[in-house]
């Protein structure tokens, strides 16, 4: 559907429930309404031929006040195509708890970031403006004395509302299904990448790789009553005990919550983030 | 009244036709120098001359009878195969991976004056200057260039791709880069083994 079909639409009754997936060629952004009017988003990206993030630009089409109705924004990972415009994101929803996940809170990754960023010599900059602005943030709102954000890892409950705060009267929840841990297991590998890529003096600029955060991907899953949702962000198989196995070892532990109707497949769609065990274990058989 | 000014030097002609340039002789510009000093030494005594080219700035020395300009031969074999190029489209590219002998690459249009990757392509290693081939490596930048070239008449497209050789890091961009690291996680998490989510 094209951009100016939009607002002839308008936003969804207060008892529907709608996601909305966004993907131009490069990114992905996803766009939920729970109900009442309330929504959340997650991650983000940018259409060349729009201004700004794609997720603002689609409420603002459906006349709605970003600031008044996204009440969380969840950046998955640090990637350039789920973090384009996500700073701009976060200021329009000054309201709206921003979730990231933790091992993007430790030092040494900050470190990184910081060093990154004193490269001054590439046209297309390092990859680390968006999320230095995000940590920018995080440091206003926690001197204007709102703290306003999360860190996820594995069953941590991210959003949650009682169904009779909303239209539909069904209860809902936002719950992280990864990464399995900030201190050891995928977060523990990440950082170790992180180490060997770190800049260092005397050692030529470049971008330098990326240091693979796909495993430390938020995958998350949606419930609203019976229904559920699982978006499987970026996250990979990686090693037997880490990214989707780490999911499935926990999940047979202890079921996460429904299975899901809809799944928003995981790293757009790629071989190494395939999983059989994924379609049978936290989804519904297709019907 | 005379005045130096530069003078480019490197012809560039694309049909190897013989170069004739100009350039200042050396004693003319001396003379010249002098004579500025001297201007400025009797301007700055509160002299009484108004007419600097009247003074001469040393007796001895006869005015020269050319204003001190040349013709300089430049050898056609200098001009001969130097190429004139057109570029069409330049893009700056970052190695994403190098699979057997292709290299996948995020690029920014240069040509555009884009600031941000928009696109994302395999190119082939061979495409690459051989000298360059051994930089190729996730995180290298490279510049990949596409036009024509004249050369002995001969219109001519061209495929270029050239790893930049960048700067180093520096301690001081290390020391600075660290110390803001540590302000901002203790601002905004405290101590870092104790770190819990803070709202929600």
């Amino acid at each position: 559907m094209p951009f100016s079909e939009i607002a002839k639409i308008g936003p969804p009754a207060p008892d529907e429930l709608e996601v909305t997936i966004f993907g131009p060629s490069f990114g992905e952004c996803v766009v939920v309404h729970f109900g009442s009017n309330r929504w959340f988003i997650v991650d983000s990206c940018v259409y060349s031929d729009i201004d700004g993030p794609v997720a603002a630009h689609y409420l603002t089409c459906l006349g709605l006040d970003l600031g008044a109705v996204v009440e969380s924004i969840l950046v998955t990972h640090w990637h350039d195509g789920h973090c384009k415009g996500i700073s701009k994101l976060v200021e329009h929803c000054d309201r709206a708890a921003i979730w990231i996940p933790a091992t993007l809170t430790d030092v040494e990754f900050i470190r990184f970031v910081k060093r990154l960023s004193k490269n001054k010599t590439l046209v297309g900059g390092v990859k680390t403006k968006e999320f230095s602005a995000i940590l920018e943030e995080l440091h206003r709102r926690k001197n204007a004395g709102s703290p306003n954000f999360g860190l996820a890892s594995q069953r941590v409950t991210m959003h949650q509302s009682k169904g009779a705060q909303l239209a539909h009267g069904s209860d809902f929840k936002l719950v992280a299904l990864s990464p399995s841990s900030p201190s050891h297991g995928d977060g523990l590998d990440f950082l170790a990448r992180v180490a060997l890529q770190m800049p260092r003096a005397k050692r030529p600029k470049g971008s330098l790789g990326s240091p693979s955060p796909n495993d430390i991907s938020v995958a998350s899953l949606m419930e609203v009553g019976d229904a559920a949702i699982l978006l499987g962000a970026d996250l990979e198989n990686g090693k037997a005990s880490s990214g989707w196995n780490a999911v499935l070892n926990a999940n047979r532990a202890s079921a996460f919550g429904a299975k899901a109707a809809v799944y928003k497949i995981p790293h757009h769609g790629s071989k190494t983030a395939h999983n059989e065990n994924v379609w049978t274990d936290t989804n519904s058989p297709s019907e | 009244m005379i005045t130096q000014t530069d003078f480019a030097e490197i012809p560039v002609n694309s049909t190897g036709v013989a170069v004739v340039k100009t350039t200042f002789r050396p004693d003319i510009v001396r003379y010249q120098q002098r004579k500025k000093v001297q201007i400025a030494r009797n301007q700055g005594e509160n002299s009484t001359s108004i007419d600097a080219e009247s003074v001469s700035p040393n007796a001895d020395e006869p005015s020269p009878e050319s204003v001190g300009i040349s013709r300089l031969h430049v050898s056609p074999s200098r001009n001969h195969f130097a190429p004139r190029e057109i570029t069409l489209q330049e893009w700056e590219g970052r190695v994403l991976e190098v699979e057997g002998r292709f290299i996948s690459a995020r690029l920014v249009d240069i040509t555009a004056n884009e600031r941000e990757e928009k696109e994302e392509v395999q190119l082939p290693i061979d495409d690459v200057i051989e000298a360059d081939q051994k930089l190729l490596q996730p995180g290298a930048i490279f510049r990949w260039v596409l036009g024509y070239s004249y050369a002995r008449g001969r219109k001519e497209r061209f495929a270029r791709i050239v790893v930049r050789r960048l700067p180093v890091w520096t301690e001081q961009e290390m020391r600075e880069a660290d110390k803001e690291a540590n302000e901002l996680h203790d601002a905004i998490f405290g101590d870092s083994k104790n770190r819990t989510a803070s709202a929600g």
